[in-house]
């Protein structure tokens, strides 16, 4: 090789590495908020949710949580998910990240567009750290929003009491209050989804006051989903009986599949792969 | 909690320290007639202005740099800027970088070309970088509200590892009222909390966790 072609060699590999296309390499901060891709995906697959399950009282959906860092796994549990007949929807019940970073957002957001069936997102403590709200508001949407899939209402409701403090007592039952205003007329049953279950380190049984007053007048609240502490585990914490259905972490490789029946009541299974 | 502050800070004094007062001035390791022992506050004045674009420490990165060692060992002080991190506000952030450029390639230039054209076809780096003036971000959890153990993990502070090259251009004799030197680079980097998320996932791969920066820097 001459000198001149050697310098020329080199100089191409510079300017190519400069002008790499993509820009995603060149990233600013590991907590900037720019990134590409799917936006405000709660609100459109809430859209294909309700279009899809309109005038239906037969349900089937997936309930999994805290995926943090577990990507591989997460991978596994949608494929597993894909391969499953009947599934209406997916809910994701929180902690996406583990860091909050915004790769991470897009690392998991990426695994979960994979899933065949629309699917939802709660807010986790995980995803609220540096500039996590803001990615999660711009990638998802509010942390606190309802939808119906036939006769039965959703309520994802913000549980993560360390990052939102606002007084003694329960902060989101403006939200329920609110949104039980908007309610359809041919509600018949209602499922609150959370991530911290109640008694938990972020939403302890003390500033719980106003949760259950806030919800009561929702018609036949029949369980509740949660995430957070990275078990399958059931409790009634509240002396109405209501179940709280905590879902495993993606390490557990494991999954909550939920079938509401056309005649007012539901059955469960836990997937383990 | 206080250990934790205590090997931060120690952290940052030792990389500094390293590069400062460990290495002589490069100017005077090769001048015959310069004094054995440069004096301290010859140690202290910087000899590089650096510009850099992206690379995980802000939009735009300026600041100046020590190169010593015989050239070997650059340390860097940077200031970052990202516009608009947060909707309407940016974001601050300041980073102390350490290179070390284990040899270099003398490229050939054609004779109407006087100066000399170097390449350092590795430098391998690392460096700490601290958000500044922004609530959002906390050095150690505030015991008051998480109880001091609850995220175990700084949101401020990242520390990264980086690999790259340099292209030098050093300035011929009548050129020299410039300064020493121009220069072009870029690094790729990743950060440690990047690091530890793709060690344990085939899905979240090297590209995945690089982030490129490139600059230049003027050598006086």
């Amino acid at each position: 090789m001459t000198h001149q072609k050697l310098v020329l060699h080199i100089l191409l590999t510079l300017s190519a590495v400069i002008c790499l296309p993509g820009c995603d390499l060149m990233e600013y901060h590991p907590y900037d908020t720019r990134f590409s891709g799917a936006r405000n995906i709660n609100a459109t697959n809430v859209e294909r949710i309700e279009q899809a399950t309109a005038g239906r009282k037969q349900l089937c959906f997936a309930v999994i949580s805290d995926t943090q860092r577990w990507y591989d796994e997460t991978h596994k549990i949608v494929d597993h998910i894909n391969a499953t007949e009947g599934v209406d929807f997916v809910i994701h019940c929180g902690d996406l990240t583990d860091f909050s970073l915004t790769d991470e957002f897009v690392w998991m957001r990426d695994e979960l567009q994979r899933l065949r069936v629309p699917y939802v997102v709660a807010l986790g403590n995980h995803d609220c750290l540096g500039t996590g709200k803001t990615v999660f508001s711009d990638m998802f949407g509010v942390f606190e929003y309802s939808f119906n899939a036939g006769n039965t209402h959703f309520a994802v409701i913000n549980t993560n009491g360390l990052e939102f403090t606002a007084g003694a007592g329960f902060f989101g039952a403006s939200f329920l209050y609110n949104n039980y205003t908007s309610l359809p007329a041919t509600t018949e049953r209602t499922v609150v989804v959370m991530h911290v279950p109640p008694g938990s380190d972020q939403f302890p049984m003390d500033r719980t006051h106003g949760y259950l007053e806030a919800l009561e007048p929702y018609p036949a609240v029949q369980f509740a989903v949660c995430g957070h502490e990275h078990s399958t585990v059931v409790r009634h914490p509240f002396a109405d009986g209501v179940p709280y259905y905590q879902v495993a972490c993606a390490d557990k490789r494991s999954y909550l599949l939920f079938h509401l029946n056309a005649d007012g009541t539901y059955d469960y299974e836990e997937i383990l792969l | 909690m206080i250990m934790k502050k205590f090997c931060f800070k120690s952290a940052l004094g030792s990389l500094l320290l390293l590069a400062l007062s460990v290495c002589p001035a490069n100017l005077y390791a090769t001048s015959p007639e310069a004094p054995e022992k440069p004096k301290f506050k010859e140690l202290l004045k910087p000899n590089v202005v650096t510009v850099q674009y992206a690379g995980g420490i802000g939009c735009v990165s300026a600041g100046m740099g020590w190169e010593r060692c015989k050239k070997r060992s650059l340390t860097e002080l940077l200031l970052g800027h990202v516009p608009h991190y947060h909707k309407t506000q940016s974001l601050t952030t300041i980073t102390l970088r350490q290179y070390y450029t284990p040899w270099e390639v003398k490229l050939p230039l054609p004779s109407t070309c006087k100066g000399a054209l170097k390449l350092r076809p590795l430098t391998v780096g690392a460096y700490i970088n601290t958000v500044l003036f922004d609530g959002d971000f906390w050095t150690h959890e505030p015991t008051s509200h998480y109880g001091g153990d609850y995220y175990r993990f700084t949101t401020r502070v990242r520390f990264a590892l980086s690999l790259g090259q340099r292209l030098t251009y050093e300035f011929p004799e009548e050129w020299k009222h410039l300064g020493e030197a121009a220069e072009l680079y870029y690094d790729f980097s990743a950060n440690e909390l990047s690091i530890i998320s793709a060690v344990p996932n085939k899905r979240v791969t090297l590209a995945d966790i690089l982030s490129l920066g490139v600059g230049a820097r003027w050598k006086f």
